[in-house]
């Protein structure tokens, strides 16, 4: 997942971290809740994030998501390529139904 | 990364993808939300193996369906793909979810919430709305918005829980929309 890695959301995420383990300041705090008021999406997360029983773990949790993603991203272009360079099967087919139509009319000429 | 900065970083990674079809694009665009969604999980579904197995579920149903879709608003719409397969897990197990069914337009909800701020300058009519809230709404209001705290400190000054403050806020914040765009009808 190498291209566009600008849009890395760290701090974003950071201060959501921040919020649910409660290390804001109050200014920092009211910020963030007025941002989650505008925002029904940060809003629903925080409130989720906060019913994590260890708040220390939730960065490694994401840690793994992130990484099952780059693995689920490399085998489906693994698969995509595979089905770039596999031959399709009714491509045999057309080339068997083909090569039996000449048969026959090579068959059909010869003995008239 | 003002919201702005990151709406504008999100459109190029989404035009980059509809014209290139490389879905390390929508791959970078995922990674960027996996702590929310992964909130989003906790929030309905309370617990952390079934939410990372929604975020799984979710990142797969975008890798696959997002061709059938037409996105313009990605955020907006990974909220309601990831909220809508909460909902759908909650239903199987025969939970009620009405009560999570409210829709969210995000364009709707920030304009709503300038209109609404932009009025807030007329502060005389603000402070006739808020009077008229009820008692219990003025109040997280006013500690929330005119005195800039934080929920924790207004639960703990009113003696609330979080989400009653939360819930109090939100419904202040509604009617009192309600009764300024009333009041200037009337004007």
């Amino acid at each position: 997942m190498n291209k566009s890695s600008h849009i890395s959301n760290g701090s974003n995420e950071e201060k959501m971290l921040q919020y649910v383990r409660q290390e804001l300041t109050p200014e920092e705090r009211h910020a963030f809740e007025k941002e989650m008021l505008e925002d029904p999406f940060l809003d629903d997360a925080a409130e989720g994030l906060s019913g994590v029983s260890n708040t220390a773990n939730i960065a490694h949790m994401i840690q793994e998501l992130n990484e099952d993603l780059k693995k689920n991203l490399q085998k489906k272009k693994t698969q995509a390529r595979h089905r770039k360079f596999q031959t399709p099967p009714f491509f045999f087919i057309t080339i068997a139904i083909v090569l039996l139509l000449i048969i026959l009319l090579i068959l059909f000429f010869s003995r008239s | 990364m003002s919201f702005q900065q990151r709406h504008m970083d999100e459109q190029e990674l989404l035009d980059l993808y509809k014209s290139t079809k490389h879905k390390d694009y929508l791959g970078t665009l995922l990674q960027s939300y996996t702590l929310m969604l992964f909130g989003v999980g906790m929030k309905y579904l309370k617990n952390e193996e079934a939410a990372k197995d929604a975020v799984q579920q979710t990142f797969e149903k975008v890798l696959t369906e997002f061709d059938k879709h037409e996105v313009t608003y990605f955020k907006a719409w990974l909220y309601t793909t990831m909220k809508n397969h909460c909902l759908m897990i909650l239903r199987k197990k025969g939970v009620d979810t009405t009560p999570y069914e409210q829709y969210h337009d995000y364009r709707q909800y920030h304009e709503e919430d300038e209109q609404l701020w932009e009025k807030e300058r007329d502060l005389d009519l603000l402070q006739e709305a808020l009077e008229e809230l009820k008692s219990l709404q003025q109040d997280c209001i006013r500690y929330f918005y005119l005195e800039k705290r934080s929920y924790a400190e207004i639960a703990e000054m009113m003696q609330l829980s979080l989400k009653e403050v939360k819930s109090h806020i939100q419904n202040g914040k509604r009617n009192l929309k309600i009764i300024i765009e009333r009041k200037q009808n009337h004007e």
